[in-house]
């Protein structure tokens, strides 16, 4: 048994859903960086200092896949609600509206990482037919990173 | 399960033009398709209308067409699928739209014509009513005809939400909406919704209650996990919220459209167009099967028909190449273990044989992640199923006399209404003789059987079980227990298997009846599981500690019973043997346990051990069959977890079968776990 336990939530970003409704264009490059900046201030927001500080121990945006637009989450267990809530709220990321949506939360990384690879070969096999090979070989780096992925 | 979102905002075309404009129809094109995409199985156009109502108001929305859609997003089949499998709802789901009308109602005026009587609440299908003020609030609660109470939160409440008007409301099962939409607004609406909805949550305690998006636009749409977890945000429970999300939406409908469509909700009232001839040897029950309790009529989408539309739309683009292998890659994961991979192998695979290993972690992944979802705290459903567990072995170690009125309800109950699990067990027990009886109270459960059969056969089975508990036999029934008790081991209690031999006949021959029903009987709710688990496990300890040995079992009942577990779906018996692997580690456990000869030695004869199997497996095999049914058509979470728990009680009587000639749970072992788990409880 350990003492302190995770959660992973694989998260869906819908890029500008006003506009087109299946991701076609892309308005913003989605990265680790400008996502947990916008978690972050809706935890902020929603939950004030003290929820962020006691949320901010465990959180990382764990992978972003700019191509299927899926992203890994990590945070802690016991404030892994408020954080997934926080997340609902997220409306836009920059100036951009998004929708984010969850589609699996998992108690290990190893677990998420199956189902990410799973929902990345759906969500790619729905969009390969507008890739350039710059994005295919994108996406593949994508995948090997997924691989490596440790807690 | 499937969830609703039963208010998308319908603004109304401009009259002089008499056409949408183009703004408002993508907009709604633009929400249905995002509500279907996000994995909703039914939306609600919303119109709401201010002041008098008038001829004009009367319904006019075009429902979206599935070509519509599919112009809109040409990719939406497989988006769509993807979300459902995620969610757990079937593929073949159709989508379904229904009309509903809000009016806001401010003077008595108003408030008057919420009538039943109105055609033009009459032309939707939903009606809703917004309250202004509290004389329109008390009034919608106690008389209006309405279905639903949506109450602006997002601002001052105009009124104030009485407790006594609440439950009129609920009493009257009116049901109470609160739109998600407004707490993603900005941070002041939030805070007023909080503070405003959470009095309404507290108050209807999940009962009645509706979330809807009500959003405005596209972005303001979530998907239904993340709606869950946000009214978690209003002190909403993860299964309240669920339940309200899906089966309290489909409830509402059901009722509605049965209110529309049927004559003092029975007879069912159609348009029959003068070229028709009403003949009376046309099968009308065939009519009657087809009918579909959630079906507005028109407006449902079968996503095989969006899947065909899509393909007859991109025939020429179909053929892509795959950029990247994702077989190899799933290869290049390493193994997790062997009991998903269990679960894999069982699960039929509908896939091509070429997917096969790309598609076998799919399965189980949605398996798991969909337990973890429904309760997204994954150590909660155990901790729940030990409770009920232990609550079961409690009722079983503890005081005979405090165990038999609460196990005698639930028999009848089942017996009366249900009639199938139990049957299965009335069958046997009816067949059974019993010679000698080492425990009284194992005598008192098997005669308990007999006679709810034998009620069963001599009463009409329309006859609820309710009554029949405080009948005189129970009374009887208790005396001979009192008898039996007296009579200690080794005595072989005449009485009572006097009275049984006496008692099968008619037992017997009301279980040969209703077997034939039990395949119409399948159907009935899923409430009763709960009950059928309890006496499962009676069955079971019964079996385990009593010497019960069959001199005279008919033949006639083995035939019956195994023609029976062989009719049912091989499916079903698949899907049961998953169920086993994943308890293996219960079993061990129980094999641990010192064997005790007790008395009951070897008298058990194989023939026995037989029917006991067969009886087993039916009664498995028909609750599978209840818990597909269940899982399809109810979207109810509460369920869930219950089917989720017979799954595994019924896992457990398998124990038994995997090894036979044992008594395989003692008494004292009982009172072991029993007290474990008292002591982990304490």
């Amino acid at each position: 048994m350990v003492g302190f336990k995770n959660r992973y939530m694989l998260i869906e970003v819908f890029l500008d859903p006003d506009k087109d409704l299946l991701g076609e264009g892309t308005p913003i490059i989605l990265t680790q960086f400008n996502l947990s900046k916008a978690i972050k201030d809706s935890i902020l927001v929603n939950f004030g200092e003290c929820g962020l500080g006691s949320s901010l121990g465990s959180f990382q945006v764990k992978y972003v896949n700019p191509i299927t637009k899926l992203c890994i989450v990590r945070s802690s267990r016991e404030e892994h609600r408020q954080v997934w809530s926080a997340i609902t709220l997220v409306k836009s990321i920059g100036n951009c509206p998004v929708i984010l949506n969850l589609l699996d939360i998992s108690g290990c990384i190893r677990a998420c990482k199956e189902t990410a690879l799973k929902c990345d070969k759906e969500k790619f096999e729905q969009s390969s037919k507008s890739l350039s090979e710059e994005e295919i070989r994108q996406m593949n780096n994508c995948l090997e990173k997924i691989k490596l992925l440790e807690n | 399960m499937g969830f609703f979102d039963l208010s998308l905002p319908y603004n109304e075309p401009p009259r002089s033009g008499g056409k949408e404009i183009a703004g408002g129809k993508t907009l709604r094109l633009k929400l249905a398709t995002k509500a279907l995409e996000l994995g909703y199985v039914g939306i609600a156009h919303n119109r709401s209308i201010k002041g008098v109502m008038s001829e004009k108001d009367c319904c006019t929305i075009p429902l979206l067409t599935l070509g519509s859609l599919i112009k809109f997003a040409p990719r939406l089949a497989s988006s769509v699928e993807f979300h459902r499998d995620l969610l757990g709802v079937p593929r073949a789901t159709p989508f379904r739209q229904y009309t509903r009308l809000t009016i806001h109602v401010e003077s008595n005026a108003q408030c008057q014509g919420l009538n039943s009587g109105n055609p033009i609440l009459k032309s939707y299908d939903i009606v809703a009513v917004r309250p202004m003020n509290q004389n329109a609030f008390d009034y919608a609660c106690e008389k209006a005809e309405v279905d639903i109470i949506s109450i602006d939160f997002s601002d001052k409440m105009p009124f104030r939400l009485k407790h006594p008007m609440v439950k009129a409301a609920i009493q009257r099962g009116i049901y109470f909406e609160i739109k998600y939409s407004d707490l993603l607004m900005d941070a002041q609406t939030r805070r007023q919704v909080i503070s405003n909805a959470k009095l309404l949550v507290d108050w209807t305690k999940g009962k009645n209650l509706i979330i809807s998006s009500g959003a405005p636009s596209v972005t303001e749409l979530r998907g239904p996990n993340d709606v869950i977890n946000l009214m978690s945000l209003l002190g909403l429970s993860t299964e309240r919220a669920r339940a309200a999300i899906s089966k309290n939406c489909r409830n509402m409908i059901a009722k509605v459209l049965k209110k529309k469509r049927f004559q003092k909700e029975a007879v069912r009232v159609e348009l029959l167009s003068s070229g028709d001839t009403f003949s009376l040897e046309k099968s009308l029950s065939e009519d009657c099967m087809k009918w579909d309790p959630l079906s507005s009529g028109e407006g449902d989408m079968l996503l095989d028909d969006l899947a065909k539309a899509f393909d007859a739309a991109s025939a020429v683009a179909k053929k892509s190449s795959k950029a990247i292998d994702f077989t190899s890659v799933l290869d290049g994961l390493p193994t997790h273990g062997f009991q998903v991979k269990d679960i894999v192998g069982a699960v039929p695979l509908t896939q091509p044989p070429a997917d096969k290993i790309v598609d076998a972690p799919v399965h189980s992944n949605d398996q798991v992640s969909e337990l973890r979802m429904a309760d997204s705290a994954s150590s909660d459903d155990n901790i729940r199923e030990s409770e009920t567990v232990s609550q079961v072995n409690m009722l079983i170690s503890g005081d005979d006399n405090k165990m038999e009125p609460t196990t005698i309800v639930p028999l009848r109950k089942c017996s009366t209404s249900q009639g199938q699990g139990i049957l299965v067990q009335n069958k046997s027990a009816a067949s059974l003789t019993l010679t000698r009886c080492t425990k009284s109270d194992a005598a008192s459960d098997v005669r308990l059987h007999i006679e709810a059969t034998s009620e069963n056969g001599s009463m009409s089975p329309s006859k609820s079980g309710l009554g029949i508990v405080q009948s005189p036999v129970e009374n009887l029934n208790m005396e001979t227990i009192a008898v039996d008790e007296d009579i200690k081991e080794g005595a072989t209690t005449g009485h009572v298997s006097n009275d049984e031999n006496h008692t099968a006949k008619p037992g017997h021959h009301a279980s040969t009846d209703d077997d034939n029903e039990m395949k119409i009987d399948c159907s009935s709710e899923a409430n009763h599981n709960e009950y059928m688990e309890v006496t499962m496990e009676d069955q079971k300890h019964e079996t385990g500690d009593s010497n019960i040995n069959l001199p005279n079992l008919s033949s006639e009942t083995t035939d019956l019973l195994r023609k029976s577990g062989e009719s049912l779906s091989p499916e079903a018996v698949g899907k049961d043997h998953d169920q086993v692997s994943s308890l293996e580690s219960n079993e061990t456990e129980l094999k641990e346990e010192p064997s005790v000869p007790y008395r009951n030695t070897f008298e058990i004869t194989m023939e026995e051990k037989k029917v006991e199997e067969i009886t087993m497996e039916k009664e498995g095999n028909t609750e599978t069959e209840t818990n597909n049914q269940a899982h399809a058509q109810s979207s109810e979470r509460n369920n869930d977890t219950k089917s989720g728990k017979t799954q595994v009680k019924k896992s457990r009587v398998r124990v038994s079968r995997l090894r036979p000639f044992k008594p395989f749970l003692l008494q004292s072992s009982f009172k072991r776990i029993s007290k474990r788990r008292k002591h982990r409880r304490a």
